[in-house]
């Protein structure tokens, strides 16, 4: 058997991924850095170079994956494709920038002992300050959105409009693989830059395999990476683990942790979504301008949002429910399609969770509950709804029998979408927002950290990104795990006695 | 290794290719090249167990069209084949409709993805965005006739 290397490199601080909450605690770090610590940021993905989101997108690299990792895997039973966000900045590098404020009063619901709402909403609303997030002026709105608005308005729906955190958006639609023109504003655009200008190391193509006794397993697999191809033991002081709901979830599974700690890989929630493609004798054209500057909101009440979206073709193909001529068809109406997103809200379901398979990969196990299927249902309706409303010819609902619906269909929509049609493996599914995993709360009985991110019964380990959340949040949750990875910061650098100085905001 | 991912199926690929997405009969040589290497990257990309696996119920999905339709798969009608292929999407047996799934997912991804295809069906996706499609500033766009409720979205 080979010995364990020894740690080579010893730090004050490691964060475990370059992501929305690994940038966070990297940005509020770099006073710490500038004054002589340590910190550093490994990230399993790469850094991509700006010339790479200029080139038009290769979707084949995009769905398969050209690298280590795959960027999606699919549950257990099929029933749900989930992305997996790697590389400098994650997630939000390929958002579109809209963001919603989490409530404070479902954060209190909570429950978990000294969270507050409003603190919690206060540190997401800095961080808008801090993105310079607002509303596109009336002129930037596309047709596809202008037709939401139009739809909306008829079917008695109260459309709002999200705030964006865009500079510079020329509408090349392509947000998805990352923005030609660099508009998106996010953690690769802001808070990584600040974190490195002031002295934070980024290794980009190193995975954590490991976490043992304030040390981290590390295997670099880059070519051309910081650090030479190989395995490294890297030590520090304290690890934060930003590797988000799967990515961090695997790594402590991986590293026994779960023997400890019964929480870990459990309470996994997605919000589940779904496409709905409506043809038009017109033409829309979506794949110009902001993809989503408006929604409608019905998560509270309802579990379910719609959004208009924009898609590729192979996109909105693999959307669509069964192949063959009517699907084919549909698809050459593409310049006319009105394309919209139905997400809906789940709870966190005692057979929904993250396990790993022989290699120490991921596996998502995902329930597909009945009061889920009943708000795609509903959510798929009210999309439909709002598409004929809008003078829509013809309607793909993936959830629909038949799927392809015609105005004249309008009247038993009810009939022809319901919650028994939404069959696990059936319709073609995909996680908004993986969350959970690693849930706040009181002790590690019921969690696996507190409410600052401290990993119950372990000094050295947090954690500060979207596991932490212990139920679904019915809205984007990029804005909720910035706010909890401010949050874990500040806990850290008061537990190490660092004072912190904020940065300010832009825009 | 990628190329035996589609050589080593039990039918032809094209022939499957055609039944899941018809509009591949527009394909010129250079296309289904294109088409043959993303499919069979997206098909490779599995451990070798689940290819294995992928590979043999392909075969089954084959061999069931003897009972289920009364003709081998190979001699039925394009349009009969994808009938077929989507009453086994639409199986019971979980680990049939898996296979019938990816395949489906790696044809169109194959067909679609590729650059001249988004093309010719209307995907701009250029970098300048609204001046690609709308050089002159001063044409108006449509914008929103009633002004919705802006609100911090929650």
């Amino acid at each position: 058997m080979t010995p364990p290397p020894r740690a080579t490199r010893r730090y004050d601080v490691i964060i475990v991924g370059a992501g929305t909450g690994g940038g966070i605690v990297a940005e509020a770090l770099a006073p710490l850095a500038a004054a002589g610590g340590r910190v550093l940021v490994l990230e399993r993905g790469p850094r991509v170079a700006p010339a790479d989101d200029a080139a038009a997108p290769d979707e084949a690299r995009h769905a398969v994956g050209g690298g280590e990792h795959a960027p999606w895997i699919t549950t257990d039973a099929g029933a749900v494709s989930v992305p997996v966000p790697q590389g400098y900045g994650g997630a939000m590098r390929t958002y579109g920038g809209a963001l919603a404020v989490p409530p404070a009063e479902l954060v209190d619901g909570w429950g978990v002992p000294s969270l507050g709402g409003h603190d919690l909403e206060a540190r997401a609303r800095r961080q808008l300050e801090r993105l310079g997030a607002r509303f596109l002026p009336p002129g930037a709105i596309n047709e596809n959105n202008v037709l939401f608005l139009e739809g909306a308005a008829r079917t008695g729906c109260s459309p709002e409009q999200h705030l964006i955190a865009v500079e510079g958006c020329r509408g090349a639609a392509r947000c998805r693989f990352g923005c030609p023109n660099h508009a998106i504003r996010a953690p690769h655009a802001i808070h990584l830059p600040a974190a490195e200008a002031a002295g934070v190391e980024v290794v980009t193509g190193a995975e954590v395999r490991r976490v043992r006794d304030g040390a981290l397993e590390v295997r670099v697999h880059e070519a051309g990476a910081a650090w030479p191809i190989g395995d490294h033991l890297v030590a520090a002081d304290q690890v934060v683990l930003a590797g988000g709901a799967l990515g961090s979830t695997a790594l402590l599974l991986r590293s026994g942790l779960d023997r400890r700690l019964r929480a870990i890989g459990r309470g996994l929630t997605m919000q589940p979504s779904l496409l709905v493609l409506a043809e038009h004798v017109r033409s829309i054209d979506a794949s110009v301008g902001h993809p989503t500057s408006y929604h409608v909101d019905r998560s509270a009440s309802d579990g379910w949002r719609l959004e208009p979206c924009t898609a590729t073709p192979f996109e909105a193909a693999r959307a669509m429910a069964g192949f063959g001529e009517r699907h084919a068809a549909m698809l050459r109406a593409f310049p006319r399609l009105q394309l919209q997103r139905v997400t809906v809200r789940d709870e966190p379901h005692a057979a929904s969770r993250v396990t790993l398979d022989d290699a120490g990969r991921p596996v998502v196990r995902y329930a597909l509950t009945p009061a889920v299927r009943a708000r795609l249902a509903a959510g798929s309706r009210a999309a439909a709804h709002l598409a004929f409303s809008a003078g829509a010819i013809r309607v793909h609902v993936p959830a629909g029998v038949p799927a392809d619906l015609e105005r004249r269909d309008i009247d038993r929509l009810g009939a022809c979408i319901a919650a028994h049609h939404v069959r696990s493996g059936h319709v073609p599914l995909e996680a908004r927002h993986p969350a959970g995993g690693c849930r706040m709360g009181h002790d590690a009985r019921d969690s696996v950290t507190d409410a600052d991110g401290r990993v119950h019964g372990i000094p050295w380990l947090r954690i500060a990104d979207a596991s932490l959340l212990p139920s679904a949040l019915g809205i984007p949750d990029a804005l909720a795990v910035m706010a909890l990875a401010d949050r874990v910061a500040d806990a850290l650098l008061a537990d190490i006695g660092f004072r912190r100085v904020r940065a300010a905001a832009t825009a | 290794m990628v190329a035996r991912a589609l050589q080593s199926l039990p039918t032809d690929f094209r022939l499957l290719a055609r039944a899941i997405c018809p509009d591949v009969r527009e394909l010129d040589a250079a296309g289904w090249t294109a088409l043959e290497a993303v499919a069979a990257q997206a098909l490779a990309h599995r451990p070798p167990a689940e290819q294995r696996r992928f590979r043999r119920l392909v075969g089954v999905a084959r061999w069931l069209a003897v009972p289920m339709t009364g003709r081998a798969f190979d001699h039925l009608l394009p349009t009969d084949q994808t009938a077929h292929l989507l009453r086994l999407e639409r199986s019971p047996i979980r680990p049939l409709r898996h296979a019938i799934v990816r395949l489906r997912s790696a044809v169109l991804l194959g067909y679609y993805a590729q650059p001249a295809v988004r093309t010719a069906l209307g995907w701009t996706g250029a970098s300048d965005g609204w001046e690609a499609v709308r050089p002159d500033p001063r044409v108006a766009r449509r914008t929103p006739t009633s002004r919705p409720r802006l609100t911090l979205a929650r």
